[in-house]
């Protein structure tokens, strides 16, 4: 097995990863208590629920139109949530898609928080909502619903382009309290213009880990605590060395 | 059915994931490279079915609002005849049709840039909230955003030419240094998402254990 050119370095930092991964898994499946610091974004979700429940508007949750990623996946997990506290105190949650594939992810996903809250009946097939691919067409929609069911919450989690803006706005400007999260660090700045919190780069992939605490998912954080670590090292170690003449670190991430 | 509902997906997650990550890394053996490939040939294929059951859920919502005549139920009406209509047309006439490429032309890119022509507005009224200096921070914000805009236009330079320099200083330093921390951390929470799939410990996808 031999690898391909330029990618020795990655993989010697994957497999670092890898090895942390297991490491922190290891420790918190065996009764390690791992601290999580506190994530205002997170802590605002109930807060947000409980506003619309007192104000008897909606819930309105969206993905963005980027692709099934990490992003998405990492969003799911604040739906599950977001979908269970909505059922217990009886909030209408709509959940607007712009990917065939996560449409039928979310109405399992949502379902199956209104069952595991015991409001099976209270689940809306209909809140579930696909919109579109197309980006206007989505942003249009969503546009529609703000005026139409008035969401007293905006929660926009996932991979987001410039509909990022637009649909921050448009909440802001309805009155939702908002809460945006994307991996896709260009749009952070709008986000946090136009939200009232914002889940800042890495931080909506800790949701799953943060909400429900799962040993593993404790863990998986560390790990990638102590890979920010590897990467701070290495690339200060790298520029100082370079500096010298020395491009030991820097010729291995080009092999 | 718990097989085909739990355990399925992830070991689907496992071994897709798993093949194409290997693939990005190893030239041999040859048989990681087809599954990579084939894998990601199937992800199109179901994309593509998916986005018909996208449409499905779409005109199901819309034609029980139509049917229950809920508030507002016109725009539904309007929402399926669209969808059924052009999709008609598409299907038995063909995308080169001169009626396809007419509505298209001049319904649908008009309304698609009328949409797209907001967010000039939203970026305004946005910056004239994010600008109001509330605080330190948002002082530091007030200045750097008014002092790249300036560097970014004609009058700027008519007004002091340092501000192109200092507005190359703020992007090419402070942002960018602040963008590549954000994008490394964001980069190693996709990796460690994605390895939870692969090695089958993330079933947030699943709708709950």
């Amino acid at each position: 097995m031999s690898l391909v050119t330029g990618t020795v370095g990655k993989f010697v930092f994957l497999l670092v990863f890898v090895g942390l991964f297991w490491y922190f898994v290891n420790r918190t499946a065996s009764g390690a208590q791992l601290h999580i610091r506190r994530i205002a974004g997170f802590d605002a979700l109930d807060e947000a629920i409980g506003r619309c429940t007192e104000m008897g508007r909606p819930v309105h949750y969206t993905f963005g139109i980027g692709e099934l990623d990490a992003n998405v996946l990492a969003s799911f997990d604040v739906l599950g949530y977001v979908a269970g506290q909505c059922a217990k105190m009886d909030t209408d949650l709509i959940v607007t898609n712009a990917l065939g594939e996560v449409q039928m992810m979310t109405e399992e996903i949502v379902r199956a928080a209104y069952i595991n809250a015991g409001k099976a009946d209270s689940y809306k097939a209909d809140n579930v909502r696909f919109i579109s691919n197309v980006q206007t067409a989505y942003i249009s929609a969503i546009l529609g619903i703000f005026q139409r069911e008035r969401p007293g919450a905006n929660l926009m989690m996932g991979p987001f382009f410039a509909e990022s803006m637009t649909l921050a706005e448009a909440g802001q400007q309805i009155g939702a309290i908002q809460v945006g999260g994307t991996g896709r660090v260009i749009q952070v700045p709008f986000f946090i213009a136009a939200c009232d919190y914002t889940l800042v780069g890495d931080e909506l992939f800790v949701a799953g880990a943060y909400i429900n605490r799962k040993p593993v998912q404790v863990g998986a954080i560390y790990a990638q605590d102590f890979g920010k670590w590897f990467t701070l090292i290495t690339v200060i170690a790298g520029t100082i060395l370079a500096t010298m003449g020395n491009n030991t670190i820097t010729d291995l991430f080009k092999k | 059915m718990k097989f085909l509902r739990s355990s399925l997906p992830i070991w689907l997650g496992v071994l897709g994931g798993g093949a194409v990550l290997l693939d990005l890394f190893v030239k041999e053996p040859a048989f990681v490279k087809l599954l990579s490939k084939w894998f990601l040939e199937w992800r199109v294929i179901l994309a593509s079915f998916a986005l018909t059951l996208g449409a499905g859920n779409l005109l199901r919502v819309h034609s029980n609002r139509i049917r229950l005549k809920s508030r507002d139920w016109g725009y539904s009406y309007i929402t399926a005849v669209a969808v059924v209509g052009y999709a008609a047309l598409g299907i038995i006439a063909k995308r080169t049709n001169p009626t396809y490429s007419f509505i298209f032309d001049n319904a649908y890119s008009p309304l698609s840039a009328t949409v797209f022509s907001i967010n000039a507005f939203y970026i305004s009224t946005a910056c004239y909230r994010a600008f109001r200096a509330r605080n330190s921070h948002a002082a530091v914000l007030l200045i750097s955003g008014v002092v790249v805009m300036l560097g970014s236009v004609g009058i700027g330079y008519a007004i002091w030419p340092g501000f192109n320099q200092l507005t190359q200083w703020i992007m090419n330093f402070p942002n960018s240094a602040a963008m590549r921390g954000m994008n490394i951390g964001a980069a190693l929470g996709i990796m460690g998402v994605s390895l939870r799939v692969i090695l089958g410990l993330e079933r947030g996808h699943l709708g709950g254990e």
